[in-house]
Formats: C-alpha cells, structure tokens, sequence
C-alpha cells in the first residue's frame, strides 16, 4: 500500500507552484484578516473570494506529534515523526518533524518549514526545530 | 422522539475472517435478522448500507449495488458513509423514514472484509484536502495518537489510564464465544506492548476483522405482530466536523459533543439515566473522549473515571459489554455491531456481559478520525 503523492487542483495550484520555489504560500481572507490552510476556492470567513496568497515566514510550534513505529505504507520508513504544527498565523498543517531525535520532541516545540524536494513529484512540507 | 418506530431485528456475523466476499456476508447477516423479526425479504422496502472503504474487489457497495445483489427494490434508501458511526446514523434515519410512512420495513445493514480488501488510501485521497494529509502516512492509528498525545498533555491522562479501557473491553469479552480475544489482559501488558504510533500500542488498537450485522426497523403497529421485543428509540442525535485533525480547533473535543446533547436533549434524558453504554472503540482512546463529550464525566477527567473502575462490568456506566472493537469485532466501520450489542442489551441477550436491568441502552459511534459521531438512545417498548 502506497501513501498518496499530491495532485494540485484548480483552486490550490498557487501553493504548490511556490512549494517548487521553497516558498510555503498561505490563503489569507482579505476582509477579516484570517488566514485558512489547506487552501481552497473561497474564503472560510465569508463565503466569498476574499482572498490573497502570502508568503509565510513558516514558523511554529508542534501541537501534537507521533512516532509512527510501524509505517502502513511502502513509500514511508518507519520511524517516523507525525506532528500538527500551529503555525504562527493560527492555522495548523498536518507533515512531518525531521532532522531531530524522538526524544527531543514535545508539544510546544518551537519549529520552521521546509520543502524537501522530491524526484517527479511535487516537494513535501517538513518541518525542523527552529535555529537547526 | 420516534413514537411510531421500532427495532424489531437484529444479527451481528460470528465471522471474524472471511472467505467470502463482503457481499455474501450482507445476504447472510440480512436474512438473519429478518428471520430474527419474523419477516421476509419480500417485506422489506427499505434499504441502508454502508460497506468498505472504497470498492473492495472493485465494488461501488453502494445501496443499488447492494440492493441488486440481494434483490431487493427498495423505495426508500441510504448509502451514505461516515465512517464508523453510519449504521448508527442511519438508524436514525430509518425511524425517522417510518415515522414520515416513508418506509414500512427498513433494513440497516454493514459487511466488509478489510482482511481480504485492505483500504487503499493511493485511490482515495490525492486531491483536495487529503493531498496536505495523506502524503505524510496517515492512517487511523497515528491520528488517534495524535489525539491521546494532546489529551494527556492538557489534562495528565496516562497510558495506564488508556490501558484500563482495553483491560475492561477484553474481561466483557471472556464470555462471548464469537470475540477472537478472550484471554485476561492485564494493564502492563497493554503498555508493555509493540509500539503501533506512541503512545498507542498493538493493545491500544483494535482488532481488524472481517464480518457483518443488520438490524430491522418497523412501525409501532407491525411490530406487535411480530414474535420478537420491540425496542423504541428515545433519542438521536448526529453532527460532522472535520476530516482531518490539523482542521479541528480543539483536539481534546470530538463530534459526539454535539449528537450525545442532541440525543440526550430530546430523549430527555441525562447521562445518570443510562444503564450501559455501547461507545465507538477503534482506540483506548476514542471511548475515553466519549465519556467526557457524552457528559459521563468532566472533560478533561475520562483517565481517573475510568481508572476509578466506572466502566467495569460492575461500574457506574458499564461500556462495550461484547467485548468491544478491541476484543470482538471491527472490521473498517464498527458502528453496526455497537448498536446490535446495544439491542441485546435490552432484550438480554448480550453474549459478553449482560447487565441487569436494562432500562435505557446507550450506543455512540464515531466515524472518521473523530470526523463524525451519531448517538441513540434506546429502550424497551
């Protein structure tokens, strides 16, 4: 079994075009202020298209977290380090804690973005601890 | 809630691993409890089913793909999948379609075989939400991790705590001959176990099983000529949320908030007028959150109330009587066999541990990764 790759859609091309570039772009409600992740084609706030790409800076801190010891999927290797990370604009992303020990981890663990690339596939959002 | 509705028959599978195709096991589980009611195929003119996760051996499993199988024209119908929890909503959908005349005789109704057609997440969920998700190896376990990390960091929950769920699941199931797991567990044990996604282990995790259950709803009227004991449903309720966990705004809440106070609001009823509670156990976890959310104890305190032996077969709110999905019997969606354990509490006839006096029967399901939830609220006639 294979965890899927993504698929950029009409409404969240943006983000993954900029994903390419390392840059992690965020749908932001241009009435309320708001921002909102994953993307989509209308703002949450208002139900209309109210809305901007903005670049984030990418830092947060771990929300909660995971070690997976036994991967379901053929592509992943198990250990690995589930985390949702509250990033600093209030929403939250589902990716996954590298380049840090199990140990190290916990919830409130301050940490920044990072795009991996990935050969014929778009690159995955992972996240570091912040100042590595 | 429901006057002129009721549940009159009900059959969970023995099979615990198929094989047969999921369809074979909706024709046997169906046939079972129509004869459970005294009725035929030919009564029946409602049609609710679930199946598994996305087209086992190719299947749609939908209620025209189902209905076609067994032959069955139904005019009222329902195939719609919210996870664990569907059988349990659509329940209440049933006795909502007999209360309007929409339907005189509605079969609810389950079967897949995950062991034969495991789920395959690379067709489902590449586009959309799922592309931010699922690429980083998302599956049931690790999310439920997500949620029981989180809840021990707010509140002090412990593994031992979460450990007592599945200790309490596996002594209900001793007695029930069809539960795969009916040796006695010990809370070290459970956390001594391999680590699945921490701080969940192999114990922490349901068992992953292959089978089938239905039950039958009629009206009021019907059901007096019937050979079997009626049971009414007092109270329903039903909500969905999130698909994913990084959209919730609280982890330590989950969607049975809304559809227990729903259920108990309109049955009016409390949760000290429950006798026995099936609740949704796809993790130690899972009926854990439940007890807070349905109002059984504080949030924030499911791990000293059940640490407290609250939910043993001699507690307070005794829960998951058969044994439970950590014990007896889960295939992708459980949902079908908590409200058929929840049934036979009532009529007492629980294979695991039948609880005495029996007034008000509670089961709760969730679907998803706390996603969905649906509550009712059954009682004798």
């Amino acid at each position: 079994m294979l965890a899927p790759t993504p698929q950029p859609t009409s409404y969240d091309a943006p983000y993954w075009d900029a994903a390419v570039a390392g840059k992690l772009m965020l749908q932001k409600c241009s009435k309320t202020g708001k921002f909102q992740h994953y993307p989509r084609g209308h703002s949450l706030q208002t139900h209309g298209d109210q809305l901007q790409w903005v670049e984030s800076p990418g830092l947060g801190e771990v929300h909660s977290f995971t070690v997976i010891q036994r991967s379901f999927y053929e592509n992943l290797d198990a250990p690995l380090i589930l985390a949702i990370i509250e990033l600093d604009e209030q929403v939250r992303v589902t990716s996954h804690l590298v380049n840090v020990g199990e140990k190290e981890v916990s919830i409130g663990l301050r940490v920044k973005a990072t795009f991996k690339p990935n050969e014929g596939a778009w690159p995955t959002l992972v996240f570091t601890p912040e100042g590595t | 809630m429901f006057p002129n509705a009721r549940i009159v028959g009900a059959h969970e599978s023995p099979r615990r691993k198929a094989e047969v195709h999921p369809y074979v096991i909706f024709h046997e589980v169906i046939s079972a409890a129509l004869n459970d009611a005294g009725l035929t195929f030919s009564d029946v003119d409602g049609l609710c089913v679930t199946a598994g996760d996305m087209a086992e051996g190719g299947c749609a499993e939908d209620s025209i793909e189902v209905g076609d199988y067994l032959g069955l024209r139904p005019t009222f119908f329902d195939s719609t999948d919210v996870g664990g929890c569907s059988a349990i909503y659509q329940t209440g959908l049933a006795a909502a379609a007999i209360e309007a005349g929409l339907a005189d005789v509605v079969v609810v109704a389950y079967a897949a075989a995950p062991r034969r057609f495991p789920f395959a997440p690379e067709v489902a969920w590449p586009i959309g939400p799922g592309a931010y998700e699922m690429p980083y190896g998302y599956a049931p376990p690790p999310a439920y991790a997500l949620f029981a990390q989180r809840h021990m960091h707010e509140f002090g929950t412990t593994r031992e705590q979460l450990a007592e769920i599945a200790v309490t699941c596996r002594a209900n199931a001793a007695n029930n001959p069809h539960a795969p797991k009916r040796e006695p567990l010990t809370i070290d044990e459970v956390i001594s176990a391999p680590m699945i996604a921490s701080p969940l282990s192999k114990l922490d995790c349901c068992l992953v099983t292959d089978s089938g259950g239905a039950i039958v709803l009629t009206s009021k009227e019907r059901a007096r000529d019937l050979n079997r004991p009626a049971v009414r449903v007092l109270g329903y309720g039903a909500y969905h949320s999130n698909v994913f966990l990084s959209q919730q705004s609280d982890l330590t809440l989950t969607p049975g908030v809304v559809s227990g106070k729903r259920a108990f609001e309109r049955a009016g009823l409390a949760p000290t007028d429950v006798s026995v509670a099936q609740l949704y156990d796809a993790f130690t976890i899972t009926p854990l959150m439940a007890l807070e959310d349905l109002g059984f104890c504080k949030k924030g305190e499911g791990g000293p109330f059940v640490e407290s032996g609250a939910i043993r077969s001699d507690g307070s709110i005794p829960i998951n009587t058969d044994g439970g999905g950590l014990s007896s019997n889960h295939p992708g969606k459980r949902g079908v066999f908590a409200l058929i354990e929840g049934i036979r509490q009532l009529r007492g006839e629980s294979p695991g541990h039948q609880v005495s006096d029996v007034d008000v029967s509670l089961v709760h399901g969730i679907g998803g990764f706390f996603s969905a939830a649906s509550t009712l609220l059954l009682a004798k006639d």
